[in-house]
């Protein structure tokens, strides 16, 4: 089921076409990525998808309704963590969560112990009463993270939540991000960290200037640029390198030989590493270095929009 | 419910908030006790010796209402005893130009629409004295007329009855009573801080904006309404507590005088505050930039301030001064406070308040239909 | 705005009269500002006339509560309620004026003036919102005709397209119906002569040597007609694929003061003509947008390079770009190409101005 139909939308700030007739699904228990450079238009998606902004065009129907219609209804599923920092430097974690999740209809002991839940989920429990002027940039953005979630949301929308911030907390992040996806939410998850968006979504679309370039899995989008991948394997000596032999391993395309390297083309997802190694054991070539090289999301993105994911 | 929550959220911000605290009450308080003391000397009824005794006073009268005149001499002589002389205004000389000359300290001019009472500014208790004494006369008056019309024949009874009354023990124009420099001060500097409330006030949105806690806000299942009237119940309460506080303090340590009603002192403030916050609150709207208000706010709370006499009393003044102080809220609210401490007199109360939430309405009115074209808060 | 001035008016007199009713005055004032403004807000008939009657009943006590000057409100309040219910000018301005009758000697002259001044700014400014109505009303036809057009642009571009191309199929069905008239019949009968010649050959020599002279001369003139044939109907290498690109270019260049240079990469056989006649239009379009937007740039890239799943084409200046632009027409008709085929166009202004088009390719 389809938690998320998006169609047509459009939004323009002035003559700037900030998202551009995008149209896009996402089905339920899916971690989805929105893989962007700055300014590609993946925040201003997000505040239309949670009602922050007003489309110009086109549609958004989430759980089946029309958001715009059933404002109310569709709030109440969504949680959504904002790229910038947005707690109560005043009020204590406690508090903070406490206080959007009360606006959530939560009461008493429900909202107390939403609240607790919240702050153990993001590992915050232990310092509920101090205040976030007190906490590291790290334990800041998972408080941030434990306001969106306490009220139980059936969809997290998570702007960019890891920028600025140490590799311990942004790992914690990742893992509770993958966490809630396994205790039943489907993510929305937008970064222009290449690498995070590749490990932890299971769809994942491409944006730029506005428009979807292309989505789909990992590997259907590395697929659109190619099907093979390379391994440069540097040999002692060439000589009794039978070049046939390695070609009729299963799924080696070509095979071509440059001084001591070794360059097989090889299918993606072929599996084939351990027979092309066996093969030189086998023969007793002694493998000096080995070197595979394989479509990252960073190239798929540079191939298609001539950009990498940072600049710009 | 969520009115509630915000409102009670934005009180915790708000107490929290230590800087503010501090100005709200003690800036009130030290200005309050500086200004109270330093200036002490420029009060006449400043020092709470009871040998001031009101010195003889001269009153130029002019009366064209003859049926007055009966009532009005008994009065006068009433008054004699008290040192007020009582004088018919000579053919040929013009009363306000007497007064001005200091040859006389007031000049009463009586005709068939009422009686209007030039004074000189240079006896100010004096002044006071003859205006309450008089205030007194006409509503004794008034009553009368009003007998007389429905039935006349007690008009007799009364009349006789009010010869009798000590005009000035009415007024209870009691030496001691007179605003001191503490007494001043204490309430021109709390319905000056609470304009103040302003500036806060210009935050409550614009601070959501910059703490980006607005789109939390947004996204919260609850309407843009609720936000907006739990931010406005939390900083009038809060606000409310600051006055409080500092009237509380003022009567505790400075003993100054806040006179009888109370309650109504309360109410002023109170739609003060209100009116102080829709003021921000307007004007956050009005500018696109969270800073543009500040300065914008600064600028009409000290001319509100300095027209409205919170630093000192401005006495007589005409032209574009007088336009200026007319303009001030200010002026309007402390002459009701004076008026109702002092005068016992509440004949202001009801336009003071009427205007504090005139202007509320009007600015809220004004926030409300900005905030519901805006996107986002 | 006449109501501003009015209230301006008021309040100095006021201020200047300092009169004594003046908090009472504010008061009117104020209620009276902000009912007005509520007005504005408001969309219903008949709550902007409850709205109205308030404001003329405010008005009216003011006059009596504060000072007979409030009077001078009244005209336009009135106009502007009896403008709601009825169309005729003079009603209204007859209400209008009628409370001079009520009102103090020294005030007539004073409301008579503000009364018909507002009366001349009420009509003038009617007739303006009539006039900027119609206006408006006469803009969106024109907006919507203009849509209409552009549509009618558009389908006109595809039919042409697709004629075009039909044109071709024609031609080819032409090609290979002259070549088996013409060649084919020649070689049938050469055949025949030549399998005659060979059993010909031991009986009758003559016989066999005419034939087979037959025979040569049928072929020579089947040749002599492939010849013809190809020379008329082959179409020039120079009009297809990834060579037709490189005319456009080339003319391209030559008509502007630009190094512009095409590469390509992978297997360009992949691209199917359709996807080729896309290519071709977008490039022409990215270059006629770069000769107006990118005067400064010296070279235009083009590059084709066909990946595992999609053809990707950009055309990229080495001018100033632009950080926001325009969404024109002619980036829309490229985009609508593209989506036609299944793909996209990015155009991007951060680094000198490239248009990108990414079509997919059918999966064979």
């Amino acid at each position: 089921m389809n938690i998320l139909e998006i169609k047509h939308l459009t939004k323009k700030f002035g003559d700037f076409i900030a998202v551009d007739d995008m149209s896009l699904t996402v089905g339920e228990g899916e971690i989805f990525g929105f893989l962007g450079s700055n300014g590609a238009g993946k925040s201003t998606t997000i505040n239309m998808i949670s009602g922050l902004l007003r489309k110009n065009n086109g549609s958004i129907k989430m759980l089946g309704k029309e958001t715009n219609k059933h404002p109310i209804f569709i709030k109440k599923h969504i949680g959504l963590v904002p790229q910038e920092l947005a707690i109560y430097e005043d009020l204590t974690a406690y508090e903070n969560v406490s206080f959007f999740a009360g606006l959530y209809g939560l009461r008493g002991e429900k909202l107390r112990s939403r609240t607790i839940e919240a702050l153990e989920f993001v590992g915050l429990a232990e310092k509920h009463k101090s205040y976030p002027k007190s906490f590291s940039g790290g334990m800041k953005r998972r408080l941030n993270i434990a306001c969106a979630i306490a009220h139980q949301p059936k969809l997290i929308i998570m702007d960019e939540p890891t920028v600025g911030i140490d590799p311990q907390s942004r790992k914690y992040i990742l893992q509770s991000v993958q966490k809630l996806n396994e205790m039943g939410c489907t993510i929305i998850y937008t970064s222009h960290y290449m690498e995070e968006v590749e490990e932890i979504c299971t769809k994942i679309a491409i944006i730029d200037h506005g428009k979807i370039i292309a989505d789909g899995t990992k590997e259907q989008l590395k697929s659109l640029i190619t099907d093979s991948k390379l391994i440069y394997i540097d040999v002692k000596d060439t000589d009794h390198v039978d070049i046939d032999a390695i070609k009729a391993i299963p799924g080696v395309a070509n095979v071509t030989l440059a001084e001591n390297t070794i360059q097989i083309h090889t299918e993606l997802g072929a599996n084939n590493l351990n027979q092309i190694i066996s093969y030189f054991i086998e023969n007793k070539i002694e493998i000096r270095t080995l070197d595979e090289k394989e479509p990252n999301l960073e190239t798929v993105f540079l191939t298609l929009t001539g950009r990498t994911l940072r600049d710009a | 419910m969520n009115i509630l929550k915000i409102a009670w959220k934005e009180v915790k911000h708000d107490f929290r908030d230590i800087r503010t605290l501090v100005f709200m009450i003690a800036f009130p308080i030290v200005l309050m006790l500086i200004l109270g003391t330093a200036l002490t000397g420029a009060f006449d009824g400043g020092d709470f010796d009871d040998n001031i005794a009101l010195d003889d006073m001269t009153v130029l009268y002019e009366n064209s209402n003859e049926p007055i005149q009966q009532p009005f001499d008994a009065f006068t002589k009433e008054l004699e005893k008290s040192g007020i002389h009582f004088e018919r205004l000579s053919k040929g000389t013009n009363g306000k130009d007497q007064v001005e000359e200091n040859q006389a300290d007031a000049y009463l001019s009586i005709d068939e629409d009422g009686a209007k009472l030039y004074l000189n500014d240079q006896n100010s208790i004096g002044g006071s004295v003859i205006q309450g004494s008089l205030a007194s006369f006409v509503d004794q008056y008034n009553l009368i007329t009003e007998i007389s019309k429905a039935a006349p024949e007690k008009l007799d009874t009364v009349l006789t009855a009010s010869t009798d009354h000590d005009y000035i023990k009415d007024q209870t124009l009691l030496p001691d009573q007179q605003p001191g420099s503490m007494d001043y001060y204490a309430i021109v500097m709390t319905t000056m801080i609470a304009l103040y409330a302003a500036i806060s006030a210009a935050h409550l949105i614009t601070q959501e904006r910059s703490r980006h806690t607005a789109d939390r806000l947004m996204i919260a299942p609850i309407k843009k309404s609720e936000i907006f009237m739990g931010k406005l119940i939390g900083s009038i309460a809060i606000n409310t507590v600051c006055i409080a506080l500092v009237v509380a303090f003022s009567i505790i340590f400075f003993h100054a005088n806040w006179g009888e009603h109370l309650g109504l002192v309360a109410l002023i403030l109170l739609t003060e505050i209100i009116m102080a916050i829709s003021f921000g609150l307007g004007l956050s709207f009005l500018f696109k930039t969270p800073t543009a208000p500040m300065p914008v706010i600064m600028i009409v709370l000290q001319l509100a301030a300095f027209f409205g006499g919170a630093y000192f009393p401005i006495g007589d003044a005409d032209g574009l001064l007088k336009l200026m102080t007319n303009i001030s809220p200010l002026t309007l609210e402390n002459d009701a406070m004076f008026q109702m401490i002092y005068a016992n007199d509440l004949s202001l109360v009801i336009p003071a308040i009427a205007m504090n939430l005139g202007i509320s309405l009007l600015f809220l009115v004004f926030s409300t239909f900005a905030l519901s074209r805006r996107e986002g808060l | 705005m006449s109501k501003l001035i009015l209230i301006f008016f008021i309040m100095l007199t006021f201020l200047y009269a300092a009169a004594p009713n003046l908090a009472w005055g504010i008061l009117f004032l104020l209620l009276y500002i902000s009912l007005n403004i509520t007005i504005h807000l408001l969309k219903q008939r008949y709550i902007v006339s409850l709205f109205l009657l308030v404001s003329v009943t405010i008005t009216l006590i003011a006059c009596v509560q504060a000072n007979p000057i409030f009077i001078l409100l009244m005209p336009l309040s009135i106009l502007e309620l009896c403008q709601l219910w009825t169309k005729k000018t003079i009603i209204p301005i007859v209400f209008a004026i009628s409370p001079v009758f009520y009102i103090q000697q020294e005030l007539q002259a004073v409301f008579l003036l503000v009364a018909i001044y507002t009366i001349t700014i009420f009509t003038f400014e009617k007739y303006n919102e009539q006039k900027h109505v119609k206006n408006e009303q006469q803009l969106d036809w024109m907006r919507n005709t203009n849509q209409k057009l552009i549509k009618q642009i558009h389908e006109n571009d595809t039919y042409l397209k697709q004629s075009a191309y039909m044109f071709r199929l024609e031609e080819r069905n032409r090609i290979s119906q002259q070549i088996h008239d013409d060649v084919g019949h020649a070689i049938t009968g050469a055949l025949i002569q030549m399998e005659a010649s060979k059993r010909m050959l031991h009986v009758d020599k003559e016989k066999a040597e005419e034939l087979l002279q037959n025979a040569i001369g049928i072929t020579q003139e089947g040749i002599e007609h492939i010849r013809l044939t190809l020379k008329n109907m082959k179409p020039s290498t120079e009009q297809v694929g990834i060579n037709r690109l490189k005319l456009i270019i080339d003319e391209f260049t030559a008509k502007h003061d630009k190094q512009t240079i095409l590469t390509y990469d992978g297997d360009i056989d992949q691209v199917n003509a359709f996807q080729w006649e896309v290519i071709q239009k977008n490039t022409t379009e990215a270059l006629t947008n770069t000769m107006k937007y990118a005067e400064n740039s010296t070279q235009i890239a083009v590059n084709v390079i066909v990946l595992n799943k999609l053809v990707k084409v950009e055309v990229k200046d080495n001018g100033a770009g632009a950080e926001r632009f325009e969404k024109g027409l002619g980036i829309i008709g490229m985009e609508e190409r593209s989506a036609s085929m299944g793909g996209q166009v990015i155009v991007d202004g951060t680094n000198g101005f490239s248009v990108t088009t990414l079509l997919p390719l059918q999966s064979n």
